[in-house]
C-alpha cells in the first residue's frame, strides 16, 4: 500500500468526527476553513486545490466537505485503486474479483447451509465419541465392582488399565485416611467429610474429621486445599513397581499428607476386568442411535408416537388422550425398522458384555443388572439426541428446552436427573450450540454419582481465568460470530450502494475478520472487491479514467497482450476459529484464493508442509507455542489472529499447483 | 395415583439387591429419560401461539406463573404428566432383564 504520512495524521480524527456526525444524520462540515484547506492539501496528489484552498474535481467542480472527508480518510485506498486501475491488465482482474464476489453472494445461502450442517456434524461426532468413551468407562467401573470378587491372582490386563484405575482414585466423602503432619507424625482414624470447590479460590477443598472427640467432646475437623495434600496409594504396576502419589504436596513445610487408609483402599487393590467392546459394534450402535433419533424427531407425529403408541398411563391423562389416539393411528415402517436396528445394536453389545462377564464367573443376576443398566443408560443418550434433533428442527423448541433445564426442578427430581444425564444431553444440545446454557447448568450443579463426578472434572478442567466454562466460552464466541456476520452483511450492503459504507468497512475490518472461516474469507474478498470498486469509483470521480482504444480485431496485427502479473496467494493473515485445526485453515486458505481442497487433500498438504517446515508452521498471535500434539496429531493451541510462517503460503500454492488444484 | 418412588423404580427395573451405586445409576437414568420425554411432550403440545404466550408470561411474570400457564393451558398437570411418563417408562422396561438374549 502506498504510504502518505500526512493523510494518516489526519485520518483517525476525521473518521471519528465523521462517525459522530453521521450518527446524528447531519452533513459533515469542517470546523474552519483552515481545517478544510489543510485536508485538501494533504490529498493534493488526488484532487486539485483551488486558490481558495478548496478541493476540486478535475472537471472543476468543488468537492463537498463530506466527499473530501471520505477521500482523506481513504486516501491510501484511492491511491491504490488508481495505481491498480492504471496497471495494464488489472482492470480485468478487478472485474474478475467482482464477478467472483457476486458468485459467492449468489451461493451464500447454499454454502451457509452446508457449513452449518458440516459444523453440526463435526461437533456432534466429537460429543458422541466423548459420550461413548465415557459410557464405556463408566461401564468398566461398574463391572470392576462386579469383578471385585474374582479371586486372587487375577492381574490387571494392561498397564494402561492400571494407570486408568489409578487416575480414578481420588478423595471422596467417607474415605478413611491417615494424616501425616509436616513433622512426620502419622495420625490414624481420620475420615473425609466432604470435598468441594472453593468458589473464591477455585481450589478443590477437602474437609477431614478425626472422629475422635477432644477434651471438649468435639471432633476435630480440618479444611485443607487438595493441592497441599499428598495421597498415598498402594497401587502397583504390572511389574510390581510403585506409583507416585497422586497428589503431591506443593511446597515444603506447610502441607499435610493425606493417606488413604490401607483398610479402605479397596479401589486401589481391586482387580480389574474391562469389557472389550468391538469397534464395529460401538459404531453400529452409534449409527443406529443416530438414525432412530433422527427419524423419531423428524416428524412431529412420530415424536408423539415414539412416546404414546404403547402408553398405558400418559394416555389416561385427559389432555393427552387425543394425542395418544393419534399416535396409535400412525404407522411408520421406517421408524419401526430403525427402532429394531437400535434395539439389535444394544443387544449385541449387551451380549458381548455378558459373554465376557460370564467367562469371569460373574453371577447371572449381576450380568443381567450390568447389561440392563447399559441399555437404560444408553436410552437417555438416545432420548437426548431425539430432543436435540427436535431442537434443531423446531425453532421454538430452543426457548422452551432452555427454560426447562434452567428450572430448579420440581419435587427434587428434575434437576438431578438432568445433571446426571448431562453426558447424554451434551450429545445433542451442545451440537450446533443450540442451547449453550445447558452444559453449564449440568456442570454447575453436579453432585454425587460417577457421571456427575466426571462432569465436575470436566467443568474444572474447562474453566478459564474468568471463571467461564467451555460451553459459555463457545456460546460467546458463537454469538460474536453471528454479530460479526450481521455486521458484515450490513457492511457489504452499504459498501455496494453508498460511499458511507466504505467508512464502516474500514473501521470494522478487524471485527469482520472474526467471522466464520469461509465467511471470513468471503468477507476479505468482499471487502477487497468493494473497496476496489469504491476506490475506483472515488478515483473516477476525482480523476476520470481516460478512454482506452478498442482492441484491434485484425489477426494479422494483434494487440500484444500484457502478461498477467503473477498472482501470489492471498489470505496469509487470518483468524483461527475455535476448534479449527490445520486442515480447516488450509481449506479456508485455498478457498480464499478461489480453489478447493477436500479434507483428504488438505491432510496430504498438511503432511507435506510438516515435512518442509516442521509441525509448527503457523504463527498465532500472542502465543509463544502455536501447536501441541494429541494422539500423534498436531493441533492448534487456541483461536486467534494468525498467519502462516514465511514461505508457507508459497509452498501451499506450489503443492496445489503440482497437484493440479491451483 | 401417587408419585413414583425411587424404590419403586429400583424394584420394577429389577435392581433390588444390587449395590447402591448401581441402583442410583438406574434411578438417575430413568429420571433422565423420563424428564427428556416429558419436556419433549410439553414442547410438542404447545402450538406457536401458546409458546409465544408462555414465553411472554415467563418473561413478564416469572417461572411460577409460567408453570401455572402450562398446567392450565395443556389441560394436564405437569407433574401428572411426568409421573405417567415414568410409569410408562417402567412398564416399558420392567421385563428388560428377563428379555435379555442370554
Amino acid at each position: 500500500m502506498l504510504d502518505n504520512p500526512v493523510s494518516k495524521r489526519y485520518s483517525k480524527g476525521r473518521l471519528k468526527e465523521n462517525k459522530q456526525m453521521s450518527n446524528t444524520d447531519k452533513p459533515f462540515r469542517y470546523g474552519s476553513q483552515q481545517d478544510r484547506g489543510d485536508v485538501a492539501h494533504s490529498v493534493g496528489d488526488l484532487v486539485n486545490v483551488a486558490s481558495n484552498d478548496r478541493a476540486q474535481r478535475q472537471d472543476g467542480k468543488f468537492i463537498s466537505d463530506h466527499e473530501l472527508n471520505l477521500i482523506e480518510a481513504h486516501a491510501d485506498e484511492i491511491r491504490d485503486g488508481l495505481a491498480e486501475r492504471d496497471k495494464p491488465g488489472n482492470e480485468k482482474v478487478l472485474e474478475e474479483v467482482v464477478e467472483a464476489l457476486d458468485e459467492l453472494e449468489t451461493s451464500d445461502k447454499e454454502h451457509d447451509a452446508k457449513d452449518a450442517e458440516h459444523d453440526r456434524e463435526i461437533i456432534e461426532l466429537r460429543e458422541i465419541i466423548e459420550v461413548q468413551n465415557q459410557q464405556i468407562s463408566q461401564l468398566s467401573q461398574l463391572i470392576q465392582q462386579l469383578g471385585g470378587d474374582l479371586g486372587e491372582g487375577h492381574q490387571p490386563k494392561h498397564r494402561a488399565e492400571a494407570e486408568e484405575a489409578k487416575s480414578d482414585l481420588e478423595f471422596k466423602s467417607g474415605d478413611k485416611v491417615k494424616v501425616q503432619r509436616p513433622d512426620g507424625h502419622v495420625e490414624n482414624g481420620w475420615i473425609i467429610l466432604e470435598t468441594f470447590d472453593d468458589p473464591e479460590t477455585g481450589k478443590k477443598m477437602i474437609k477431614i474429621s478425626n472422629n475422635i472427640p477432644d477434651q471438649d467432646g468435639q471432633t476435630v475437623n480440618e479444611l485443607v486445599p487438595e493441592d497441599v495434600l499428598a495421597e498415598w496409594q498402594s497401587l502397583k504396576g504390572p511389574n510390581d513397581e510403585a506409583y507416585e502419589p497422586k497428589h503431591r504436596a506443593q511446597g515444603p513445610g506447610k502441607e499435610l499428607e493425606l493417606w488413604k487408609d490401607s483398610n479402605d483402599s479397596d479401589d486401589a487393590t481391586k482387580e480389574f476386568f474391562k469389557p472389550e467392546i468391538p469397534e464395529e459394534l460401538s459404531q453400529e450402535l452409534q449409527m443406529a442411535t443416530d438414525k432412530y433419533a433422527e427419524l423419531t424427531a423428524k416428524h412431529r407425529n412420530s415424536h408423539f408416537g415414539h412416546l404414546l403408541r404403547s402408553s398405558k398411563f400418559i394416555a389416561k391423562i385427559p389432555g393427552m388422550k387425543w394425542l395418544a389416539e393419534r399416535a396409535n393411528d400412525m404407522t411408520d415402517s421406517h421408524l419401526d425398522a430403525a427402532r429394531l436396528e437400535y434395539q439389535e445394536a444394544i443387544q449385541k453389545i449387551q451380549s458381548t458384555i455378558a459373554g465376557q462377564l460370564e467367562l469371569q464367573g460373574v453371577s447371572l443376576k449381576e450380568i443381567r443388572g450390568a447389561t440392563a443398566l447399559f441399555g437404560i443408560e444408553h436410552e437417555s443418550v438416545f432420548e437426548a439426541k431425539a430432543v436435540a434433533e427436535r431442537t434443531r428442527i423446531s425453532g421454538k423448541t430452543n426457548k422452551f428446552v432452555d427454560w426447562w433445564v434452567h428450572q430448579e426442578g420440581w419435587k427434587g427430581k428434575a434437576k438431578k436427573a438432568l445433571i446426571v444425564g448431562g453426558a447424554g444431553l451434551a450429545v445433542g444440545f451442545t451440537a450446533g450450540l443450540a442451547i449453550p446454557g445447558i452444559a453449564s447448568t449440568i456442570a454447575g450443579g453436579a453432585t454425587g454419582g460417577l457421571i456427575a463426578r466426571h462432569v465436575t472434572k470436566r467443568r474444572a478442567n474447562s474453566l478459564d481465568s474468568e471463571g467461564r466454562t467451555l460451553a459459555e466460552r463457545q456460546s460467546e464466541e458463537d454469538l460474536e460470530r453471528k454479530l460479526a456476520y450481521h455486521r458484515e452483511l450490513g457492511e457489504d450492503e452499504f459498501a455496494q450502494t453508498s460511499p458511507d459504507g466504505l467508512t464502516k468497512v474500514t473501521e470494522d475490518r478487524t471485527a469482520t475478520e472474526k467471522a466464520g472461516n469461509r465467511r471470513r474469507m468471503k468477507s476479505a474478498v468482499a471487502v477487497g472487491a468493494a473497496g476496489g470498486r469504491l476506490g475506483g469509483s472515488l478515483a473516477d470521480m476525482i480523476s476520470p479514467k481516460p478512454s482506452t482504444p478498442e482492441p484491434t480485431s485484425d489477426p494479422t496485427n494483434p494487440t500484444p497482450q500484457d502478461p498477467t502479473p503473477p498472482q501470489g496467494p492471498t489470505g496469509n493473515e487470518f483468524y483461527v476459529d475455535p476448534g479449527n485445526g490445520y486442515t480447516n485453515e488450509l481449506i479456508d486458505f485455498a478457498q480464499a484464493n478461489g480453489h478447493n481442497l477436500t479434507p483428504q487433500q488438505a491432510w496430504d498438504l498438511h503432511q507435506n508442509l510438516v515435512n518442509q517446515f516442521g509441525s509448527d508452521y503457523i504463527d498465532i498471535a500472542n502465543k509463544a507455542v502455536d501447536t501441541y500434539t494429541q494422539n500423534g496429531d498436531f493441533r492448534l493451541v487456541a483461536p486467534g489472529n494468525a498467519s502462516w510462517d514465511p514461505g508457507v503460503s508459497d509452498a501451499i500454492q506450489q503443492w496445489m499447483t503440482g497437484q493440479g488444484l491451483w | 395415583m401417587g408419585d413414583v418412588s425411587d424404590q419403586e423404580i429400583i424394584e420394577t427395573l429389577n435392581f433390588s439387591g444390587m449395590s447402591e451405586e448401581i441402583q442410583q445409576r438406574a434411578v438417575d437414568a430413568a429420571h433422565t429419560t423420563v424428564e427428556l420425554r416429558t419436556m419433549g411432550l410439553l414442547d410438542e403440545m404447545l402450538n406457536d401461539e401458546q409458546a409465544g404466550e408462555f414465553h411472554t408470561i415467563k418473561e413478564q411474570q416469572g417461572d411460577g406463573p409460567a408453570w401455572d400457564y402450562l398446567n392450565r393451558t395443556l389441560g394436564a398437570d405437569v407433574n401428572d404428566l411426568y409421573q405417567s411418563t415414568m410409569r410408562d417408562y417402567l412398564e416399558q422396561h420392567k421385563n428388560d432383564q428377563e428379555n435379555l438374549p442370554f
